[in-house]
């Protein structure tokens, strides 16, 4: 049995018992908290839309609960749904620095100590005021020159934390949050304020960061951009679309009329030859479609480079040689920063980790008859939302989950960039449109409703209105709605 | 005449009597069924409003509660400790912390919700905890070059140097309770910092579900002090759903949210049970203190949720709703629950010299009753969150 086998064993041991009884017991604490499962059932005579995540891709369920819940792909395989379970236990997991302990081998220099702090009950993260929120802080603050690379000698993650006696690149982020006006004060041509009723009425804001304490020394003209992270449910089904109905899609957009172009110095986005295979795939992850496939895409680069947990694929630290210089200068040793890392997670914990990811179910799409959900959509279409937006993909096959294959799914997203305007721009000046399947079910698993690439958005109605520069026109048509409209758009939105 | 009269007379008697046995009795026997059928949904729908709200107010609040008024015991007990350092002040403090973690196990069956929202479980009591980051932090207070208080801890960003078993670290050493004497004045700081950021984070857990506005002055004022920011009650959509304040569109879905939980942690302790033989020499300093005793409040918390309360304060309840649809099924739970604490105690209790073959026979028993448990609970599930009458599918306009 490999150690992180007996991991699973001691995480989710109700108890041990010693079957000698001359040796003493020996006993894990008790936890709970996995293997949540669909209460089961399906309503009757749902249109397609329902299923957002296709008929093997999607659960119905509104509870806290609904955004982990394995699909029904995986749950009708036992080999799937095992695996399913023990990659979740480590997503669930808090690692610590003692390697020998259950989820030992965090550090020496990493961003936190557990997936579900930055995916707070598997979505997406909160936005917060203050970096060192543990739970639900999903930001990740980019270290970068004006013109959006990596500032030398830190990671695209920029680590505020180190396991002793190492000292991380800087003590913390100092997050600052802004008031924002537009050029009609904040109000519709109707006069209403945004935001009308709620407590922070007429209000928009937006953030920026700065590094406090840098370890080594940052350019003078070097920037901070936060992001936050992406909700885990969804993404296997992405990775079954296929490279070239995005590029089918990218060329529809070069023949419209108007801003919305989806390029990227005039290409559909990045070529990324992945290593598994030698082969090249468009990029479609991360809100800068920076990686290709989940196979080498966030959550498999991430179980290593988050929490620094180094494995057979994965042997180096992830840190950079400055900051191992940094730690000599320091007068610490780093002899064990350079030597061979131990493997601190098998392969077959990664294959675990990577089926849970691609596996948890999508919730289904909710009251989508009710006739404000019907006025909405066909404003949401008037409006143009879906050029970007596009609300339905097929997928292509999938060797992964095989059950998501050939799915007609709904996630509302081309998969491409666009550049929102000036206010958006941080690392980069445009970003991937984020799917909106499941985004109304925000409030009952995460109990928030934070939105936009740094969680500027309090909820739908700011980031409709955050929506610059190629969705000016898109923005402009929201505004030039009745309340009633604007209101009817929102629902619609929530109900995906 | 006579004869044509009665069957003229008699057609649309015949007619009406064809009309009224083929058609008008079984309408009326609908519209009577249909009636009775929704006179009973209309009951139904009732009984499960007051089951939520009865199952909030008695096990959910009450079980927060008592969790803080352990943690409070806890604080109380570590400043005592750290004034005088006697072995009645650790007995003391060992039995607070007892207390603390039985309560803290019986609410893994709420887990959902605020819960699952805001992690209180790993604020509470993060799995494993951090050894080293501990002792090195203990090294800082003694070197003095760390004041280490309830705020640093809870801004560090680890919730695994302080909770439940960092505290049983610093209290217990190879299962055993320390010597009062040997806890170190560094340790004992550290102690105290952890206490007080339980008291702090298990008073917004009640938060979470009261909402701030609803605590006592006392509790405010802690949280207050603290910097907690304030919470709104979670309790009123789960008690309200299909309000237009609320997250929840039907009755059904706090149901759902209940028996989900409910079987989770069961399927979980299952789990554990079927992984047998893991003989270790020496117990490792992330064991449990108490297995038997964490397993059992894991189900008393699932029996607080079936029974609707806690001890002494029991009212309208799951149970309730399970034996309207099926009486003997919500016996045969009521019986699993109680055989599966018995055969847990019956592992616990077996004699140190006990047999190999005896406790792995023992842990089976106790392993196949747990499964029938979860089995029961699993099958009445969609007995009582699937009836038409909650709603189930309100959320789908159906």
């Amino acid at each position: 049995m490999n150690k992180w086998s007996i991991l699973y064993n001691h995480k989710k041991m109700m108890f041990q018992i010693a079957l000698a009884g001359a040796l003493a017991l020996a006993v894990p604490c008790l936890q709970t908290a996995y293997a949540h499962r669909a209460i089961g059932g399906v309503p009757k005579d749902l249109s397609e839309e329902y299923y957002t995540g296709g008929k093997m891709g999607t659960v119905f369920s509104t509870t806290s609960r609904c955004m982990e819940l394995p699909s029904p792909a995986v749950s009708a395989d036992e080999d799937l749904a095992e695996k399913f379970g023990a990659g979740e236990v480590i997503f669930e997991a808090d690692f610590v620095t003692d390697q020998d302990a259950p989820f030992g081998g965090l550090g020496p220099i990493y961003n936190n100590n557990s997936c579900r702090n930055c995916h707070p009950n598997y979505a997406r993260g909160r936005r917060v005021d203050s970096w060192d929120e543990q739970f639900g802080n999903s930001y990740l603050a980019f270290v970068h020159t004006p013109d959006g690379k990596f500032v030398k000698g830190v990671k695209f993650m920029f680590q505020t934390m180190a396991s002793p006696p190492y000292k991380p690149l800087g003590k913390t982020v100092d997050l600052k949050w802004h008031e924002y006006v537009d050029n009609h004060g904040n109000k519709y041509p109707d006069g209403t304020p945004y935001n009308k009723g709620k407590e922070y009425e007429g209000s928009l804001i937006y953030p920026t960061a700065s590094i406090v304490d840098p370890l080594i020394e940052l350019p003078a003209n070097h920037k901070v951009s936060i992001e936050g992270t992406i909700g885990i449910p969804g993404t296997g089904l992405l990775d079954a679309i296929k490279d070239e109905d995005i590029i089918a899609e990218y060329d529809r957009q070069q023949k419209l009329e108007g801003p919305v172009k989806g390029a990227i110095k005039g290409k559909h986005g990045r070529w990324i030859t992945e290593p598994y295979d030698g082969e090249k795939h468009l990029g479609k992850f991360t809100s800068h479609n920076a990686r290709a496939t989940l196979q080498n895409g966030p959550g498999f680069n991430g179980s290593w480079s988050v929490p620094n947990i180094t494995r057979k694929d994965r042997t180096k630290l992830f840190a950079t040689q400055e900051w191992i210089d940094k730690q000599g200068e320091m007068g610490l040793d780093t002899a064990a920063l350079t030597a061979h890392q131990p493997e601190e997670m098998t392969q077959e914990d990664l294959e675990n980790v990577m089926i849970w990811s691609r596996g948890i179910g999508i919730p289904a799409a909710r009251n989508l008859e009710s006739p404000i959900v019907q006025q909405g959509k066909k404003m949401f279409y008037e409006a143009s939302c879906q050029e970007c937006h596009k609300p339905t993909w097929t997928t292509g096959k999938d060797k992964y989950i095989p059950g998501f294959s050939d799915q007609k799914i709904w996630p509302y997203t081309d998969l491409l960039m666009h550049d929102m305007g000036k206010m958006s721009h941080g690392l980069t000046k445009t970003f991937r449109t984020p799917p909106l399947w499941a985004r109304g079910l925000m409030k009952n698993v995460v109990d928030h409703s934070d939105m936009w690439h740094d969680l500027r958005a309090r909820d739908f109605e700011e980031a409709i209105l955050w929506h610059m520069g190629e969705a000016e026109e898109s923005r402009e048509a929201f505004r030039n709605m009745s309340a009633e409209d604007r209101k009817a758009v929102i629902e619609f939105c929530k109900a995906l | 005449m006579k004869k044509r009269f009665i069957l003229w007379t008699g057609r649309p008697v015949i007619i009406s009597l064809i009309f009224f046995l083929g058609l008008a009795l079984p309408l009326h026997a609908a519209t009577e069924g249909g009636i009775k059928k929704g006179v009973e949904d209309f009951l139904f729908e009732k009984k499960a409003y007051t089951a939520v709200e009865d199952y909030t107010e008695n096990t959910v609040f009450k079980t927060i509660e008592l969790l803080v008024q352990e943690i409070e015991n806890l604080n109380t007990a570590v400043a005592g400790l750290s004034k005088s350092r006697t072995d009645a002040d650790m007995a003391k403090t060992i039995e607070a912390w007892k207390g603390a973690m039985a309560q803290f196990n019986r609410h893994w069956a709420f887990n959902y919700g605020p819960a699952a929202h805001y992690d209180f479980h790993k604020q509470l009591a993060t799995w494993p905890f951090d050894k080293v980051w501990v002792d090195h932090y203990l090294d800082e207070i003694e070197k003095g070059n760390l004041e280490v208080t309830a705020r640093f801890l809870r801004k560090n960003k680890h919730s695994s140097t302080r909770g439940l078993n960092t505290a049983a670290y610093l209290l217990f050493r190879d299962g055993k309770v320390r010597p009062a004497k040997k806890i170190t004045p560094a340790e004992l700081k550290y102690l105290r910092a952890v206490s007080q950021a339980l008291l702090i984070e298990s008073v917004d857990f009640e938060a979470s579900w009261r909402g701030t506005k609803n605590l006592s002055k006392e509790k405010r004022k802690i949280l207050k002090d603290a910097g907690v920011k304030k919470r709104s009650s979670y309790a009123v959509e789960f008690t309200n759903p299909g309000e237009s304040d609320s997250r929840y569109t039907s009755i059904s879905i706090p149901l759902q949210e209940i028996f989900q939980e409910c079987t989770t942690v069961i399927e979980d302790m299952v789990a554990g049970f079927s992984e047998l033989g893991q003989v270790q020499e020496k117990s490792a300093y992330w064991d449990s203190i108490d297995p038997y005793a964490d397993a059992l409040d894991m189900l008393k918390g699932v029996e607080n949720s079936y029974y609707g309360g806690v001890d002494g304060a029991r009212d309208a309840s799951l149970s309730d709703l399970v034996a309207k649809k099926n009486q003997i099924l919500d016996r045969r739970i009521k019986a699993s629950l109680a055989h599966s604490m018995e055969r847990i105690k019956a592992v616990r209790d077996l004699p140190s010299g006990a047999d190999a073959q005896t406790r792995e026979l023992m842990v089976k028993i106790a392993v196949s009753e747990c499964e029938k448990l979860f089995d029961r609970i699993t099958a009445a599930t969609p007995l009582v969150t699937a009836d038409s009458a909650v709603k189930p599918w309100a959320a789908y306009g159906r």
